[in-house]
């Protein structure tokens, strides 16, 4: 499926590996079925291992996994379940400094959106990429140039401007 | 036993203006009495699968089918006879004088 | 009032481009309609049964005269010449054009305004006292708080795609006029032993098909915390709300499951783990108060000497300031309610002239100040009492003093099945109906208070769980039937109301109000409203004489 993140599309080294199939190098994992990888997963190195999360899982147990893990994918089922907006939050609040990947149905009004809450690149199916050229991301990306919430990382914030004008004033 | 069959025709809002319009089993239109009647299952499914296609979402918002009596051309629910009128059932207009009166 | 500085400004005049650009990218079929509609819906879009529906938000239901007199022009020029006020303070265009839409923005954003989540899963528009700023017995302003939030919740990027929708409400006052107990939070301003104003904080009410009544998340949360603590019950209900069923998709079904103690600890955890920084908050909460400083009021004495001549000279005044006219906080003044319940209308209609009317009267009588309540009325917060009779002369002219707030006429209906594509029966000519059976001025002043509110069907937009009598109109195999709540109540002392038994049809449910009625006038006590004789005799009473004829 289609990649991209701010600068574009980009190429995808990562492979999706099933419970049953071998490990590959940058291989992403079913979170789910890490136990029962085993030993298999413990001798990895953190740059060609990530996780595929549903947007469910118990962000606790993912947080032992934090410096072994060089991906973490965040399953959007459908454009419109957010759960994966406070999962994003969480992961990153919590200290995961890897790579973040929203993958499902998602479109480009929600780019800013994922940003903000700490994504990197987003892996939408063919069907939904098809209709949203490139520069709709583009597009969609800077559509609003400020927003008011603290501590979401994000263009600019008005109420950092804010203080910043008064002390200009000052 | 399978309920029977009511001649339908096929609704949806206009995309542009979302004005109630019909099918005519060629284009839409703003007028009732002008929709194609389909009498059996079998065409009421043709054009469900019809509904669902793309240049009907170019145009129309949300085609379902409407159970209607076929000699008054009227739906044959509340809900789909008034959507059908067009207005609401009560005088929708706040008329000045009228409420002057009252 | 609040002003847009230029960054509010940039942000709406952004947001309206944006909207625009996806109603484009709708019409050369880049989005589906499944990707657009809630697109649509957070700016207040809606596909209704004969047309689209425009909700505006109006923050905490405060508004200019300005304001009030371009949604009179936009009503003219895009829609059918009138508008509806709604229960959650808002107004709804019903006729409006999706090519038309992204133009009407632009319009809105001239006066500062917009439709910015006025629907959709996502955070709304906030609520609160209509009575805000001029009422004597309030803590301080609850639309400073209601406008912080606004900022906050304006394209949140993390709640944009909730799992339902979610309401927010502020009240400042211990006699509750913004029902804080049945929405998802409810916020009100306290002051702790100290002396200092902070927040009470209920979680978990709603109406809706599962109707409750809001538990306290947080007995006192200091003002500065106020936004972080929102952001971790928000999460905790992103992170864990229901998404399988949406009629189980609302915090309160969550708040429920889990348990007040488990949802609170969930959030006190997450709470504590966020970074606060209060000073940010404090300096932006003095900032937005600087916009509330009390108005420029004259002085003048408490009493009005033309007010009570005027009042024993002309008796339709005198009711309708017996009824419209609540206590002011400063001397000399009064708060008038604009009542949208003339005997006949649809509850909360306004003509554009009638707009442009009460857009005149607010800035030349109440300060330039108007409110909508969610009783579906307008508020004049700021009346000179010398020059109350005048304003109710103007209100006279377009229809506009109907003298029954807060009466058995003063009918609460969400647009029903006339409108609404989700309604499973009539709401406004149900209304309509009984307010004609009870139009006798001197009948209405022998019933009392006595709030009846209506839904056309079990989403409840109607409020009929919290009415004193509460219909809610189903379908019954095609047929509409009404079902009879009794008991339910929206304030400080907020309840549910309990059914009394099956349904009626169209044709009999005024005749089953009149019912009820005769039977509170039969079993009442000396000064009992409604509600007081129903709390004391029961159910009971009141089920036996409905359906004695059965």
């Amino acid at each position: 499926m289609p990649l991209r993140d701010d600068d574009g599309p980009i190429e995808d080294r990562w492979t999706r590996v099933s419970l049953g199939e071998a490990l590959v190098e940058f291989s992403i994992l079913e979170f789910s079925g890490v136990d029962e990888r085993g030993e298999e997963i413990e001798t990895r190195k953190p740059s060609a291992l990530g996780f595929h999360v549903a947007n469910d899982v118990d962000v606790h147990t993912v947080v032992p996994w934090f410096e072994r893990v060089a991906l973490i994918s965040v399953d959007f089922p459908s454009f419109a379940d957010g759960r994966g907006f406070s999962l994003g939050r969480k992961f990153r609040a919590m200290g995961f400094r890897g790579r973040l990947r929203a993958t499902g149905p998602v479109i480009a009004d929600q780019y800013a959106y994922l940003r903000a809450c700490g994504f990197d690149e987003v892996e939408p199916p063919e069907r939904v990429s098809n209709r949203q050229p490139e520069a709709h991301w583009k597009a969609a990306a800077k559509a609003i140039t400020a927003g008011y919430q603290r501590g979401y990382p994000g263009p600019s914030n008005i109420l950092e401007a804010r203080r910043a004008a008064r002390d200009i004033r000052r | 036993m399978a309920k029977k069959f009511t001649p339908s025709v096929l609704t949806a809002n206009h995309l542009l203006d979302g004005d109630t319009v019909w099918w005519t089993g060629a284009s839409w239109t703003r007028d009732i009495g002008k929709a194609e009647i389909v009498s059996s299952p079998e065409a009421a499914a043709v054009l469900e699968l019809l509904s669902g296609d793309a240049t009907f979402e170019a145009e129309v918002v949300g085609p379902y089918l409407v159970e209607i009596d076929v000699a008054s051309r009227e739906p044959v629910v509340r809900r789909e006879a008034i959507r059908a009128n067009r207005v609401p059932t009560f005088a929708y207009i706040a008329d000045p004088e009228q409420r002057q009166a009252a | 009032m609040y002003r847009y500085d230029e960054f509010d400004a940039a942000f709406v005049r952004e947001r309206s481009a944006q909207f625009r650009d996806q109603v484009q990218r709708r019409l050369t079929g880049a989005l589906t309609e499944e990707e657009f509609r809630p697109l649509r819906l957070m700016n207040g879009l809606y596909l209704q049964l004969h047309a689209y529906m425009l909700r505006l938000a109006i923050p905490y239901g405060a508004m200019r005269g300005e304001q009030m007199r371009h949604l009179a022009m936009i009503a003219e020029r895009y829609d059918r010449g009138y508008g509806h006020f709604t229960t959650r303070q808002n107004i709804q265009f019903n006729w409006p054009k999706l090519k038309d839409v992204p133009d009407i923005l632009d319009h809105l954003a001239d006066v500062e305004m917009h439709a910015i989540q006025s629907s959709g899963n996502c955070i709304r528009n906030t609520t609160s006292d209509p009575y805000a700023g001029a009422a004597p017995d309030e803590i301080e302003d609850p639309r400073i708080t209601g406008e912080m939030i606004r900022q906050w919740s304006s394209l949140h990027p993390e709640f944009m795609f909730l799992g339902r929708k979610f309401k927010i409400a502020v009240s400042a006052t211990e006699e509750d006029r913004a029902a804080i107990k049945v929405h998802d939070i409810g916020i009100q301003i306290v002051r702790n032993e100290a002396g200092e104003a902070g927040y009470k904080v209920l979680v978990g009410g709603g109406l809706g098909r599962t109707p409750m009544i809001g538990k306290v998340l947080r007995e006192f949360l200091p003002k500065a915390d106020l936004l972080p603590y929102l952001e971790a019950t928000l999460r905790v209900y992103n992170l864990f709300g229901r998404r399988d069923n949406k009629y189980k998709a609302r915090i309160k079904i969550l708040v429920h499951k889990l348990g007040i103690e488990e949802y609170a600890a969930r959030v006190e955890e997450e709470f504590a783990s966020l970074d606060k920084s209060p000073e940010l908050d404090a300096d932006e909460y003095r900032r937005i108060a600087a916009y509330f400083a009390l108005p420029a009021f004259k002085a003048a004495a408490e009493e009005s000497v033309l007010l009570e001549r005027m009042q024993r000279e002309d008796a339709g005044f005198a009711a309708w300031v017996k009824r419209n006219v609540h206590p002011h906080r400063q001397p000399g003044y009064a708060i008038a309610t604009i009542s949208l319940k003339p005997i006949g209308g649809a509850p909360g209609d306004a003509t554009a002239e009638q707009m442009r009317l009460m857009a005149a009267v607010a800035e030349a009588h109440s300060l330039d100040e108007l409110r909508v309540t969610h009783e579906q009325n307008i508020v004049l917060p700021h009346v000179r009492k010398d020059e109350l009779y005048l304003v109710w002369s103007k209100l006279k002219s377009q229809g506009l003093d109907a003298p029954n707030k807060g009466m058995v006429t003063d009918i609460i209906a969400c647009p029903g099945l006339d409108y609404c594509n989700l309604a499973t029966a009539r709401s406004i000519p149900v209304a309509q109906n009984i307010a004609e059976t009870f139009a006798d001025p001197a009948m209405q002043e022998k019933i009392g208070p006595l709030s009846i509110k209506i839904s056309g069907c079990i989403n409840a937009c109607g409020h009929h769980h919290i009415g004193h009598i509460g219909i809610l109109g189903l379908d019954k195999a095609g047929v509409e039937s009404y079902q009879i709540t009794l008991g339910g109540e929206s304030t400080e002392t907020a309840a549910i109301g309990e059914r009394v038994g099956p349904g009626f049809s169209y044709g009999e449910v005024t005749g089953a109000i009149e019912t009820l009625i005769e039977t509170y006038l039969d079993q009442r006590e000396t000064g009992e409203t409604f509600l007081q004789t129903y709390r004391r005799v029961g159910l009971t009473a009141f089920k036996e004489t409905l359906y004695a004829a059965a």
